[in-house]
């Protein structure tokens, strides 16, 4: 497979903060997840790969050219920005004409590809309202449909799916599936790995400016096993469900708290969902509530740094 | 990166809850100690005040001197030495006027100074949102304003009343027989009242600015561009008129009118405007930012 | 890039005729017009146009516009976050620049020539002696419509260097134009009022008389007009070289 993007020893701070340190990976054509916490260093680098900033040291290649300020890589690449920026006194069929026209499309060209482009993301029948009245999840998409209008060989979205409702995330997903298909190369930054799980295998994780891991989902979710995960139940009778659950393996501990609190820490999570139907009809605890407060990515990393 | 929230127990609040009675003083506290972090705008803007007090102070201690024989060295007591030390003096100029001058020039300055530090009290909360946190809490909109009016008002205390303070301090100290403290007390609270007028009217306006706008920038560029503005009006339109009583619409003229009749000072002869006028002019000027300020914040109220 | 700039200048063009700024500045224009029809029969028309056009439209207004319209050249794309738009195009930086800044002339020359044309034209009224010269229009009109420009173009090319492009060009407004502008000596040749006034000054330079009218600026020795123009004309091709070379350069960080 082809590489979209190379990065070697990339770095970038920001006087004294340090957006992205030591970053060297290889991008390949297809979709690619880049997740890491709220910042990481995910908005940075990909500030750097549509050359809106410069690195403070290290080599980035996309598409085999150098971003700043170039024009020739423009031609081939749609950005759909993080910040809910539009040029609120046009209507969102002007607004991805202009971004058009300003890709070097002919007048009556840069309109068809604008209107094709917001009808695939389903703003068919909103693109002559003004951007400055719409909806924050609209505004997303009009995002999205500046990115594809110029039909880009590379598209970097930065965190496409805030704000959308389920309804749209999915149509958005959609969306990208089928440009995946038609031979664009994507590559969607997230903070929510599960997301992401939902459009593409690879992905390269970002945390606190550095490469943490790359490779597939499933390969991540392997090492995540691995590391004990917490379940929090509100129980009636908290200790009759303990009893229940200390003969299980991967139950490393249990605590008890007050008001019917009791923690549990087990090496596989699934398992334990498994077994939960069984225990609850066999020994009656009353199970009103029961959470993981570590499922989510922060958690992932923090196992994963140590 | 922990994500503690998510596993934090809370303890319940067992105590009372009672209402802090000086709210305002916090809310001016918190936004002078975060207006005061940034190290660089307040070197640029309070270090040429303190050099202009510096040079002041050493001017007043020095025509004191004269006075006193102590810098004449072997001229002092000789007719000669007194002949030089009095025109010396004189040259130096009275104590008063000095400090009344020193007043009007820093008041100038000062203008943007409070401008920088006060036009995003209310901007910036606009703008962010912050005010839906401040009218979340027991603060009623007096108190909301009254905090503002504060931290925007300390900004021109130090840099005006205090640097005054501080020459009348070297005064006493240099002067004869404490001969300031006898003879001219009065500058004192003189110093204070002219001072507080000036501050507290530049506070009004710059706060009205930032009431206006949703941007830090655009509240200083009003504040500095409205009493600079009207100075050139009035002045043009003096000329143009052939009258110089179109000056009662120019803060710097009013201030400097009130400024003589207080310290007793003249400046200019022939005034066109009195004092009087001055003062009523401003009095419209306070009533006016006052009543903008509650619809203002009226307004915020009701939006959060 | 001509392609370019005329795209942006297209599309900005309406929004900047229709913002808030533009009513501020339009507010600002008129000033001059009401002071022209405040004063007295007694006073000359000549002496109207000559202290209203140097004193308040040229040395507070011109300025004044130009700051609040050329501050939002780039600082308004920065602050609205939408420059990412036009920097991941394929279009030169620059054109981006241009074409706002275009725009913000096609604004403040409507103005500042309906402002000029009104001083001119409004001050022989109400019996006031018309001793007008001849071509005093011709004056007051380039002068104003380069001031307009110069100093746009100043505070839009700060823009690209500093954050707060109004805040340091309301400084240079009032420690240079201000300030020494209306000192005596060869200080003024610094600020772009003496150039403006070079202009203004033509007829003056024949009539001692009208110049001896105001006190800051008599005494002072200025260009020809024409050689006026040009240090301005040069000023602002400078000032679009820099800009032009700055913006290429430049990496906005934007927060998210």
């Amino acid at each position: 497979m082809k590489a979209v993007v190379e990065a070697k020893d990339l770095a970038r701070w920001y006087g004294e903060v340090v957006g992205l340190n030591d970053l060297s990976v290889t991008i390949e054509e297809g979709i690619t997840g880049l997740v890491g916490p709220n910042g990481a260093g995910k908005s940075t680098f990909m500030k750097l790969l549509v050359g809106e900033l410069r690195p403070s040291r290290g080599g980035l290649r996309v598409l085999g050219l150098d971003p700043f300020a170039n024009q020739a890589l423009y031609r081939r690449l749609g950005f759909c920005p993080q910040q809910d920026a539009l040029y609120d006194h046009l209507s969102g069929r002007g607004f991805v004409t202009l971004c058009m026209r300003m890709a070097g499309f002919p007048r009556a060209e840069a309109r068809r590809r604008a209107e094709h482009a917001l009808e695939r993301v389903g703003l068919g029948d909103a693109m002559e309202r003004r951007c400055g009245g719409y909806s924050k999840g609209m505004r997303q998409r009009t995002r999205l449909a500046q990115a594809i209008a110029h039909d880009p060989e590379l598209l970097i979205v930065d965190e496409p799916l805030t704000g959308l409702d389920p309804l749209a995330r999915h149509r958005v997903l959609e969306l990208f599936r089928e440009l995946a298909g038609a031979g664009t190369s994507i590559l969607v930054s997230s903070h929510v790995l599960h997301e992401v799980q939902s459009l593409t295998e690879r992905i390269v994780l970002i945390h606190r400016g550095r490469l943490l891991a790359q490779g597939s989902v499933s390969e991540v979710r392997r090492l995540l096993s691995r590391h004990p995960r917490k379940v929090r139940f509100t129980v009636r009778e908290p200790r009759r469900l303990a009893g229940a659950l200390l003969r299980f393996e991967h139950v490393h501990s249990l605590t008890l708290g007050e008001g019917g609190a009791l923690q549990v820490e087990t090496a596989d999570l699934e398992a334990l969902c498994n077994s939960l139907p069984a225990v609850a009809a066999e020994v009656r605890p009353g199970i009103q509530s029961l959470e993981s407060s570590d499922a989510n990515l922060e958690a992932v990393f923090d196992y994963l740094v140590g | 990166m922990k994500a503690t929230t998510h596993t934090e127990i809370y303890r319940p609040f067992e105590g009372e809850l009672r209402a802090h009675p000086l709210r305002p003083l916090i809310l001016a506290r918190a936004a002078v100690r975060l207006a005061f972090k940034r190290k660089l705008p307040l070197l640029l803007l309070y270090a040429p005040i303190a050099i202009a007090c510096i040079i002041v102070s050493f001017k007043v201690h020095f025509a004191f001197s004269l006075l006193e024989g102590e810098a004449l060295g072997p001229l002092a007591g000789t007719p000669q030495g007194i002949i030089a030390a009095q025109r010396l003096a004189a040259i130096l100029g009275d104590t008063v006027q000095n400090i009344f001058l020193f007043l009007q020039e820093t008041a100038k300055f000062v203008l943007i100074l409070m401008a920088w530090y006060g036009s995003g009290l209310i901007a910036e909360d606009r703008r962010v949102g912050a005010n839906l946190l401040y009218f979340s809490r027991p603060l009623t909109r007096m108190e909301y304003l009254a905090g503002k009016f504060l931290a925007a008002s300390w900004f021109g205390v130090l840099a005006l009343i205090l640097p005054c303070l501080v020459i009348c301090f070297v005064a006493a100290f240099s002067s004869p027989d404490w001969s300031f403290l006898r003879d001219e007390w009065q500058t004192i609270p003189k110093v204070i009242l002219f001072g507080t007028l000036w501050v507290g009217t530049m506070a009004l306006v710059v706060l009205t600015l930032s009431s206006i706008t949703d941007r830090r920038t655009h509240a200083l560029v009003g504040s500095a561009g409205l009493v600079y503005g009207a100075n050139v009006v009035a002045h043009v339109l003096a000329r143009v008129l052939r009258d110089a009583r179109t000056t009662v619409v120019d803060l710097f003229s009013n201030m400097e009118r009130v400024g003589e009749a207080l310290f007793h000072v003249t400046l200019v002869r022939d005034r066109a405007v009195s004092a009087e006028s001055s003062l009523t002019a401003m009095a419209l000027l306070w009533v006016l930012c006052l009543f903008i300020l509650t619809e203002r914040v009226r307004k915020l109220e009701v939006v959060a | 890039m001509p392609r370019a700039i005329a795209l942006i200048f297209t599309t900005h063009l309406s929004a900047v005729l229709r913002s808030k700024r533009a009513l501020i500045c339009l507010l600002l224009a008129l000033g001059p017009v009401i002071v022209t029809l405040m004063p007295p029969p007694k006073v000359d028309a000549s002496e109207v146009v000559w202290i209203v056009g140097m004193m308040f439209l040229l040395q507070l207004i011109a300025p004044l516009m130009g700051l609040i319209a050329g501050s939002a050249v780039l600082t308004e794309e920065i602050e609205n976050r939408t420059i990412t738009y036009a920097f991941t195009r394929p279009i030169p930086r620059s054109a981006l620049f241009l074409g706002r800044y275009l725009a913000t002339l096609v604004l403040l020359s409507i103005l500042l020539a309906l402002s000029s044309t009104a001083i001119v034209m409004l001050a022989p009224l109400r019996g006031r002696a018309n001793d007008l010269a001849e071509g005093m229009l011709w004056q007051l009109l380039p002068a104003a419509l380069l001031g307009g420009a110069v100093y746009a173009l100043i505070t839009a090319a700060l823009g690209i260097f500093v954050r707060r492009p109004m805040v340091v060009g309301l400084f240079y407004l009032i420690a240079m134009e201000g300030f020494l502008a209306n000192l005596p000596g060869s200080t003024q040749k610094m600020t772009v009022q003496y150039y403006l006034r070079g202009i203004f000054t033509r007829l003056a330079l024949e009539d001692d008389s009208l110049l001896r009218r105001i006190d800051v600026i008599a005494g002072t020795e200025f260009k020809t007009p024409a050689h006026s123009a040009l240090y301005l004309l040069g000023l602002i091709a400078l000032a679009i070289a820099v800009a032009t070379w700055g913006i290429r350069r430049k990496q906005f960080v934007l927060s998210a």
